[in-house]
C-alpha cells in the first residue's frame, strides 16, 4: 500500500515535470475588425473578453493610443475573467467612436455655405488595436543577479474607415433667400397699396 | 402715369415668378423625388468570428530569472529554465488554447534594459532569447539567439491551435558591470498570424 502511494506520488511528479501547469490566461474574440462609417457619425463595436484555463484571471483592457482621438465612450467593467469561461461566454467589452470632420469641402460663402465635396483626398483611417493583458498578481521572485518579470497580452485588430460622401454645390440658400426677398417685397407692395386704398 | 401703372403690374407679376420660382427650385433641390423599383432582390450575409487564447506556461509566468553570477565577464548566461525540463527541454513555453480559431504569431519586448535600484543598467541588447514549437536539448537553438528591443518583435509565427511556442533567454554581462540586482519586463504580445506587432 505504501510503496503504491510511493509510486503514484513519483507518477504525478513525473507527469507534472513533463506538462508543466499553465497559469491563467486571456483570450480575446471579435466578429467586426472594420468599419466604414461617414464623418461625424457614431460606430459602437463589441468585443469578448474570455478565459478557457483552469485558474481565474486578471485583466487590464487597453486601446491603442491611434484610436484614442475617435474614442467616445469604452464600456470596459470587467478586471477579472473567471477560469473556465469559454469564447462562446465570452465577457463583452464596448468601444464607441466618433468621427470627426476629416475632408475638407470646397465653399464658396464664409467657407460655410454654397459647398461641394468632390471626395479626392485619400480615405482616412484610424488604425490599432485592442488589447487584454493579464495583469499578474504574483509578485516577481527577486533572487541572486535579478531577472526579468514577465507579462502577456493578446491583441484584436482595429480599423475605423471614415467614408466620404460626395456631393455637388448646393444652392439651395440661394434660392429660398431670393424667394423670401421676393415675396416679402411682394407683400410690402400689396400693404403699400391696400393702405393708399384706404386713404382714398 | 399710366406707364407707371404698368410697370408696377409687370413688376408684381415678375416677383409672384420669382417667388414661385425660388421655391419650387429649392423643393427639388431638397427633396429626392424616387420611383418605384420591379427588381426583387434577397440579402446574402456572413459572419466572420475570430477568437485567440493563450497562456503561460507556470515557469515563464513566475519570470526570466539568471541566478546568481559570481565571475565577470559572463557571456550567454543560461535562464534558469532554459534546460530544466524532460531530456534538457525548455520549460518556458506559452500555449495556445483550444478555444481558439486562428493561429497566432508571437510578439515580444523589453521595457528597457536590466536596472539595478542603483540605476545600473545591463542593457537590452545583452539579453538575448531564442524560440522554437518544439524544445529538445539543442532547440531552442543559441546559435540562432536575438538580442531583445523595445519595441515588439515577431517571436513565433503562425503557431497552431493547441500547440506550445516555446523560449530559451540568455544573459551576457561585461566585466566592469556593477554588483546588484538587476530587473526589467519582458512583454509577450499574441496576435492573429501574419499581422503586425
Amino acid at each position: 500500500m505504501k510503496k503504491g502511494v510511493i509510486n503514484l506520488f513519483l507518477l504525478s511528479v513525473l507527469v507534472f515535470s513533463l506538462f508543466p501547469l499553465a497559469s491563467a490566461g486571456v483570450g480575446v474574440s471579435w466578429n467586426q475588425e472594420t468599419a466604414l462609417i461617414p464623418e461625424k457619425s457614431d460606430i459602437c463595436l463589441t468585443y469578448g473578453i474570455y478565459n478557457p484555463w483552469p485558474t481565474d484571471s486578471y485583466v487590464k483592457v487597453k486601446l491603442s493610443d491611434s484610436l484614442q482621438e475617435i474614442v467616445e465612450s469604452s464600456e470596459v467593467k470587467v478586471d477579472s475573467i473567471p477560469k473556465y469561461t469559454y469564447s462562446n461566454s465570452s465577457i463583452p467589452v464596448k468601444f464607441c467612436f466618433k468621427t470627426p470632420v476629416v475632408y475638407k469641402e470646397d465653399c464658396l460663402l464664409f467657407d460655410k455655405f454654397l459647398c461641394e465635396q468632390k471626395c479626392l483626398e485619400e480615405m482616412k483611417v484610424y488604425s490599432g488595436e485592442v488589447e487584454v493583458l493579464e495583469v499578474n498578481e504574483d509578485v516577481f521572485k527577486t533572487g541572486g543577479s535579478g531577472g526579468s518579470s514577465t507579462s502577456m497580452s493578446v491583441s484584436a485588430p482595429l480599423r475605423v474607415k471614415v467614408r466620404c460622401l460626395a456631393h455637388s454645390r448646393s444652392y439651395g440658400l440661394i434660392y429660398i433667400t431670393v424667394g423670401i426677398i421676393a415675396l416679402l417685397i411682394l407683400l410690402w407692395k400689396i400693404y403699400k397699396r391696400k393702405k393708399k386704398k384706404g386713404k382714398k | 402715369m399710366k406707364n407707371k401703372g404698368n410697370f408696377e403690374k409687370n413688376f408684381s407679376v415678375f416677383l409672384v415668378f420669382v417667388v414661385t420660382l425660388s421655391f419650387f427650385l429649392f423643393f427639388f433641390e431638397s427633396f429626392i423625388l424616387t420611383g418605384n423599383v420591379t427588381e426583387g432582390s434577397t440579402v446574402s450575409n456572413v459572419t466572420i468570428s475570430k477568437y485567440l487564447a493563450i497562456s503561460f506556461g507556470s515557469n515563464l509566468s513566475q519570470g526570466i530569472q539568471f541566478g546568481n553570477v559570481n565571475s565577470l565577464p559572463a557571456t550567454d548566461i543560461n535562464a534558469t529554465h532554459n534546460y530544466d525540463g524532460s531530456n534538457e527541454s525548455s520549460t518556458f513555453f506559452i500555449s495556445v488554447s483550444n478555444d481558439s480559431n486562428t493561429a497566432i504569431d508571437f510578439c515580444i519586448k523589453g521595457n528597457a534594459g536590466l536596472t539595478s535600484s542603483a540605476l545600473d543598467v545591463i542593457g537590452l541588447g545583452n539579453e538575448t532569447y531564442s524560440n522554437s514549437t518544439v524544445t529538445n536539448s539543442t532547440d531552442p537553438l543559441l546559435s540562432s539567439q536575438t538580442a531583445l528591443t523595445t519595441s515588439y518583435a515577431k517571436s513565433g509565427l503562425n503557431v497552431a491551435v493547441g500547440a506550445n511556442e516555446y523560449w530559451r533567454f540568455w544573459l551576457d554581462i561585461p566585466s566592469s558591470q556593477p554588483s546588484g540586482d538587476y530587473n526589467n519586463t519582458i512583454s509577450f504580445k499574441g496576435v492573429v498570424a501574419a499581422l503586425s506587432c
